[in-house]
């Protein structure tokens, strides 16, 4: 491949990349402008549509990111105004939290099991069942040993 | 037994004589004729307490099992009875939880704030700090709310249902009821009673439903207490707001209604159509919109599951009908179980364009009125619907519904558009799919460049 072979490559790839940004700039354009419902007209107007989507998508994670720098929230989420539709966690993080909401859960259904044995346990030693002073009225203290 | 058997009997009598009367001996419309017949089988449910009460709720999550008339007679059902003294609960308190509960409870109103079918709730205030599953740590003194199953329910209900049995296995051999399979009913609601019954599955699911949202600074769930929770005891925090259906005064305290309604129904596409299980029992009682503006979801007792398979056709399901595309509705729903005669589905494609065109094309879009439409459709062509396609179809009427109720201007089907339109772009643009894609990308755009 000649040198003015790779020029002549390196400008064609310039013009598609220029191309490309004037379609999605006018595209961009044309989806910001729609009123609802007309996402739905044709493929064209839905590809517009979309495109002003991510457009915006683009801009909050700008906004998110502008933000970090300044120590803000991170995400640009903060007001809880938008949620990603797709995970905002990375991958790892997410298992780690699934593998701690995992144990959290079971530490929760040991407890609860906990307490039901040692309440049949008590109902063996004990057959009294009259340990709850209820008080006049409408509620009851339970007195601390 | 005999006696109640005879009640049964003779209530089911009385109402279906009252319907045949008020249809003038069955001579007016079929739909007038069946909204009739439904009114009266409801009144006979409340009449018959707990097990009809719940039937009929059984009855209004599956629209693809019966009539519209049944759903939205059933809707209506209060599941409202009167409290039990708090000393037949004390027992149940004891012997379930022992004395744990002195160690826990600070105090225990022993009225009831809440009283159902199934189970009472009480309020009670946190004796010490508890660290939730969340990892959020309850201090002492926090509010919280006890719900206890009524002594002896399962087998009351259970009782009923024996007693039933041998009228709904006569009944399902008729031939015009034979469709309904109410026996397979009957099989399906005494299972979910059960589930229902043991509430450490409704506590498992809260958690589960708090972490999937965890992200989420909207959504909230009340953390479950789980050393004071077992079998027929659930302890949770006590959530301080409105139910939906006192939205208006969430509107008073300047809650900001609107995002919270378009909040709510991006929250059920997402439970659908990422997390993969959702609340199938929503109900503006179980909805609460919280004094800090948090959507705080309640009573996890019967809940829906998406199989991961099924989670893409159901996003294209929901695209399609966004983008009014009977064709690709009816594909993608083939994906989900449904099976369309083949020298049918043409006709139901332009069956369901036509209803899409009068449904969901206007200004005012009801997806109500569609998802009713459509299981009308199928069930005209007898096409046989799915359980879980029914319970998807009725969570997203009463998503519309609740939404409304915060916000009547909220248009559903422009939430879903986004969400869908997202999700299924997030599925077909994966670095695979790119990578793939990309020579042939190029080469046309080099095409047209040079064109």
């Amino acid at each position: 491949m000649g040198e003015s072979d790779i020029i002549r490559f390196l400008a064609m790839w310039e013009l598609i990349h220029e191309s490309a940004d004037e379609g999605l700039k006018a595209a961009i354009a044309r989806g910001s402008a729609q009123e609802s419902g007309d996402m739905a007209r044709d493929p064209g107007a839905f590809v517009d549509g979309l495109t002003a989507m991510v457009d915006a998508e683009k801009d909050r994670i700008k906004t998110g990111l502008s933000s970090s720098a300044k120590g803000g929230e991170p995400t640009g989420q903060a007001d809880g105004s938008k949620t990603s539709v797709v995970s905002t966690l990375p991958p790892v993080q997410a298992s780690i939290d699934d593998l701690r909401f995992e144990i959290a859960a079971l530490r929760g259904q040991v407890e609860s099991l906990t307490t039901s044995v040692d309440a049949l346990s008590s109902r063996l030693e004990n057959a009294g069942l009259n340990s709850i002073r209820v008080q006049s009225g409408s509620s009851c203290r339970y007195p601390k040993d | 037994m005999f006696s109640r058997k005879r009640i049964i009997l003779g209530t089911f009598i009385k109402h279906a004589l009252r319907a045949f009367v008020r249809s003038r001996f069955g001579f007016v419309k079929v739909a007038e004729c069946r909204r009739i017949r439904a009114f009266e089988l409801r009144c006979a449910f409340e009449y018959l307490g707990p097990t009809f009460i719940k039937i009929g709720q059984l009855v209004s999550i599956r629209p693809d099992v019966f009539p519209q008339e049944y759903i939205l007679e059933m809707e209506s059902l209060r599941d409202r009875v009167d409290p039990l003294d708090f000393e037949q609960i004390r027992p149940v308190i004891m012997c379930e939880l022992g004395s744990v509960s002195h160690e826990y409870f600070e105090s225990f109103d022993t009225t009831p704030f809440a009283s159902a079918s199934i189970a009472q709730v009480y309020r009670a205030k946190l004796a010490k700090p508890y660290r939730s599953v969340s990892g959020d740590i309850l201090p002492a003194g926090c509010e919280l709310a006890v719900k206890i199953v009524r002594p002896a329910t399962l087998e009351l209900i259970e009782g009923d249902i024996e007693t039933i049995r041998p009228f709904i296995e006569k009944l399902s051999r008729i031939e015009a009821i034979s469709r309904y399979n109410l026996s397979g009913f009957l099989s399906e609601f005494e299972s979910s009673l059960r589930s229902e019954c043991d509430l450490r599955i409704e506590a498992h699911a809260a958690e589960e439903f708090l972490h999937a949202f965890r992200d989420d600074p909207l959504v909230t769930a009340p953390s479950v207490i789980w050393p004071l929770t077992s079998r027929s005891i659930l302890t949770m925090e006590y959530q301080d707001g409105w139910t939906l259906d006192r939205a208006d005064e969430a509107v008073v305290a300047g809650v900001d209604v609107k995002s919270l309604s378009i909040h709510g129904a991006e929250i059920f596409m997402r439970q659908v159509l990422m997390v993969g299980r959702f609340h199938a029992d929503l109900h503006p009682s179980n909805l609460m919109v919280l004094r800090d503006g948090r959507i705080s979801y309640l009573d996890f007792g019967i809940l829906g599951t998406v199989p991961p398979e099924q989670r893409s056709a159901i996003a294209q399901v929901l695209l399609a009908t966004v983008y009014r595309d009977a064709q690709r509705a009816i594909t993608y729903s083939g994906e989900l179980g449904l099976v369309f005669p083949v020298d049918r589905v043409s006709a139901i494609e332009d069956k369901v364009a036509g209803l899409m065109e009068e449904t969901i094309s206007g200004r005012r879009r009801d997806i109500r009125a569609f998802a009713l439409g459509f299981l009308g459709i199928l069930q005209d062509e007898k096409v046989e619907i799915p359980h879980g396609f029914g319970l998807l179809i009725k969570g997203l009427i009463t998503v519309e519904g609740c939404a409304r109720l915060l916000y009547s201007d909220i248009d559903v089907i422009e939430v879903a558009r986004e969400y869908a339109t997202t999700l299924v772009a997030a599925q077909l643009i994966t670095p695979e799919r790119i990578v793939e894609r990309l020579p042939d990308a190029i080469r046309a755009a080099i095409a047209e460049i040079l064109r």
